[in-house]
């Protein structure tokens, strides 16, 4: 059987070290563990170097010359509160995890903010220092890491297509040596990306399915299948040693598919290229952290995982799926973790419970009971953002501004976006948060909060509601702005106060105010129907109840009328803050006959105007080209059938022109 | 001299004049049937819609005002005093104009409706084509 010659369209495997076999050619080799020795003993006994022996360990076997980092430079790389030490190398794909919580996802998974929120797609909790390493310490179940670990990958193979496995991994990944508190036997420790988990998932995604004894077979669900797809997770837990085995395994798979000779079929061609690809994807460049000094030697390392963290928003700039949500989301987290480092959250006592209470991601229901809230009441926690984040000082104000990376005045739509991601929190498991979001993302909040000082009192019940209510009919400042803050997240979250939709006129009958859901609100509090209307919006809310309405005539809240929906309902109000609550003009309800008519005929006599004009347009158009020649009688006789039939028409319903002689 | 910039395709008179008051009917303030001159006090009236005539009397334009600060003087005068200043077209060809002055709480919904209304009744454009900021 003649050898094929490789065709045009074959993946060809690229050279990543300077090793070749015996024909000369490039081949991809796993070295021997005794190669790691030295570079173990090197990085051990570097200053710059704060990890345990296990962790580089782990980074020194997972490299793919791992001589070369004997004698490898340390690099230094400034975060805000200090200095990270990195160095660079390439690493095989596989001996590298992903990231323990991929942020794009920040602003979809569940919290634990939310009192309703049930085990699946939690948010994990933030990740802790360590006393004396530069390791993030994970502390959530080992279950959940998995399975959040293997939700990220598949969203981001969707989300987020790279081309890997044609090309190299280019750029390269920053990785961070984590811990676990595991207590099943899985690994303890693990390297992690920081940044690069959309190439790192499609790195192990072009590995082809693997014989099941190459993973923990208890991993898999059905012993008849006899391929696996290889998950994040199946690699997570698995031993260093195992792990280094199916990278070997992979290898040799890959060259012996591809040392056989070529048929020249297409199906040939593509076989060869799926591991091709395979091997492209097996190695990528790294900078791994492998230490941290915090500018004030006291903090030690209380201070990196924030360090980790503020790379990521740096790193996500090029063209790539970040969406602001997500961004703001880690913006936020950054922000409260600042000003609980910075002792702004007030004393440790008080701050703690504020911090975990704000982030949402753990303690949660704890942490507001702790502050004396009802933890089972989500506009409470969401109000507390609002608090928190509306605050005003110096110091504040400069530590907000340099999280949020801008230079300008921390004017209400700078505040606004970190704000709407922690306070949504509450919510992430209950509902679908897309269209709230949509509404407070106009601004949710209005200059009143910012200029005085107010706090979230524990309103919790439908009494406590009316006391506040009765404060804030007195002008009491503080009530004010609560009873504002509390009922304009009801009915946001209700669906009952909405972005201005293109609608939203046609609904109402008539003019409305379009502006941001902040700005609504404080109409609202400006007039008593508003603040009665937001008050029971708090209550109804609470109860699960639908909202009712201002009656006009009446003087009294009443149910909504039974063919309202949110949008009819966020009309009326927001028509109510442009016009009043005023009883409506007569007539508006419905026209009548003779007005529909009126109506009809204003069209007609609209478009015969605009019919006039565009006989206009051709004879200008005619006269600047200078067209003399006459229509032709077959292309305008239809026409004058139709401006006779008008005409015609129009008398038989018109008055007879009247004759002055 | 010129192409008129300003020209109808119906006098005003005072029978159209009665129609359109009709149109007007719930939130008409005052049936004033007859044509001020176009820099004539034209009354107190807070919102209106208007309809300017040429030197032919012919119907060329109709526009609304329903300000939002209150005129010193009738809104009317006061909101063709601007359109007169503004456009010298508009100086030399309105000659008079006719005002149905409205209701100080007539709905602005229905002021925009009556002007529409009315210039369709008048074969009024929306926007003169011919008409150029000078």
């Amino acid at each position: 059987m003649p050898e094929f010659e490789s065709a045009d369209n074959e993946i060809q495997v690229i050279p990543v070290t300077d090793f070749r076999n015996v024909d000369g050619d490039f081949e991809h080799r796993l070295p021997p563990p005794s190669a790691t020795t030295n570079a173990e003993e090197y990085l051990q006994n570097h200053p710059d170097v704060h990890l345990s022996d296990e962790a580089i360990r782990r980074l020194v076997q997972g490299a793919v010359e791992p001589q070369d980092l004997e004698g490898i430079r340390v690099e230094r790389h400034r975060v805000e509160t200090g200095w990270l030490m990195v160095i660079s190398y390439r690493a095989y794909s596989p001996m590298v995890s992903l990231a323990i919580e991929n942020d794009r996802l920040l602003a979809e998974v569940s919290y634990a903010a939310d009192p309703h929120a049930a085990d699946v797609r939690k948010a994990l909790a933030m990740p802790r220092p360590h006393t004396e390493h530069a390791v993030l310490i994970h502390p959530d179940a080992y279950k959940d890491i998995e399975e959040s670990v293997d939700r990220s990958a598949k969203r981001v193979l969707t989300d987020n297509p790279q081309e890997v496995g044609e090309r190299l991994v280019e750029r390269p990944l920053m990785l961070v040596p984590v811990t676990f508190k595991s207590e099943t036997g899985e690994p303890a420790d693990d390297l992690t990306a920081v940044d690069g988990n959309c190439r790192l998932a499609f790195c192990y995604h072009r590995i082809p399915p693997v014989p099941r004894g190459w993973v923990d077979d208890s991993l898999i669900g059905d012993a008849s299948k006899k391929r696996v797809v290889l998950r994040p997770s199946h690699l997570m837990r698995m031993s260093l040693e195992r792990r280094r085995e199916l990278v070997r395994k992979v290898i040799k798979a890959a060259y012996s598919r591809l040392k056989a000779p070529r048929t020249g079929s297409s199906a040939d061609i593509r076989d060869r290229n799926k591991w091709a690809m395979a091997l492209n994807a097996l190695t990528i460049p790294v900078t791994v952290i492998v230490g941290y000094r915090d500018d004030n030697a006291q903090r030690g390392m209380q201070r990196f995982p924030a360090g980790v963290r503020s790379l990521l928003l740096r790193m996500n700039t090029g063209g790539k799926v970040f969406a602001d949500g997500a961004k703001n989301a880690v913006k936020a987290e950054e922000i409260i973790n600042g000003l609980y480092d910075e002792g702004l959250l007030g004393p440790e006592a008080q701050a703690r419970p504020t911090r975990d209470a704000l982030i949402g991601r753990g303690d949660v229901a704890a942490s507001m009971e702790g502050l004396g809230f009802n933890p089972e009441l989500p506009d409470l926690r969401f109000a507390l953002v609002m608090q928190h984040l509306t605050y005003k000082s110096p110091r504040f104000n400069a530590l907000v501004r340099s999280k949020l990376q801008t230079e300008g005045n921390l004017v209400l739509s700078r505040r606004n976006g970190p704000i709407v991601e922690l306070g949504l929190r509450s919510y992430s498991a209950s509902m679908p948060t897309n269209s709230p979001r949509t509404a407070l993302e106009t601004i949710c909040l209005w200059q009143d909060l910012v200029d005085n000082s107010w706090v979230v009192e524990n309103i919790d019940t439908d009494t406590k509601v009316d006391e506040l209510l009765g404060r804030a009919d007195t002008g009491e400042t503080q009530a004010t702005l609560l009873l504002g803050a509390l009922g304009m997240i009801s009915l946001v979250m209700s669906g009952h106060l909405l972005a201005a939709a293109g609608s939203a006129e046609a609904d109402a009958g008539t003019t409305i105010a379009r502006t941001s859901v902040g700005l609504i609100t404080k109409g609202l509090l400006a007039q008593r129907e508003g603040r009665l209307i937001l008050a029971d919006a708090i209550k109804r809310v609470r109860a699960g109840l639908p909202l009712r309405w201002w009656d006009t005539e009446k003087q009294e809240l009443v149910e909504q009328k039974t063919d309202w929906r949110g949008s009819t309902y966020n009309a009326m109000l927001r028509s109510a803050v442009r016009h009043g609550w005023k009883a409506k003009a007569p007539g508006k309800e419905k026209k009548t006959p003779a007005e529909q008519e009126a109506d009809k005929l204003t069209v007609f006599q609209e478009q015969l105007s605009t019919a006039v004009d565009r006989l206009r347009d051709l004879f200008e158009l005619r006269e600047k080209n200078g067209t003399t020649d006459k229509l032709a009688w077959v292309e305008v006789e239809a026409s004058f059938n139709q401006i006779d039939d008008i005409a015609d028409d129009l008398r038989l319903i018109s008055e007879r022109k009247p004759r002055n002689r | 001299m010129t192409a008129p910039v300003w020209s109808g395709v119906v006098t005003m008179t005072p029978d159209r004049y009665a129609a359109l008051a009709h149109l007007a009917r719930p939130w008409l303030e005052e049936f004033r049937c007859c044509p001020l001159g176009i820099d004539e006090d034209s009354g107190r009236e807070e919102r209106a819609v208007y309809i300017v005539v040429n030197a032919d009397g012919m119907a060329c334009y109709a526009g609304r005002t329903r300000p939002t600060r209150l005129p010193r003087r009738g809104a009317a005068v006061s909101r063709l005093r601007q359109h007169t200043a503004s456009a010298r077209s508009k100086y030399e060809e309105w000659a008079r104009c006719w005002v149905l002055p409205l209701q100080p709480d007539t709905p602005d919904e229905f002021v925009d409706w009556l002007e529409r209304t009315i210039q369709a009744r008048l074969g009024l454009p929306r926007q003169n084509r011919r008409w150029r900021r000078s």
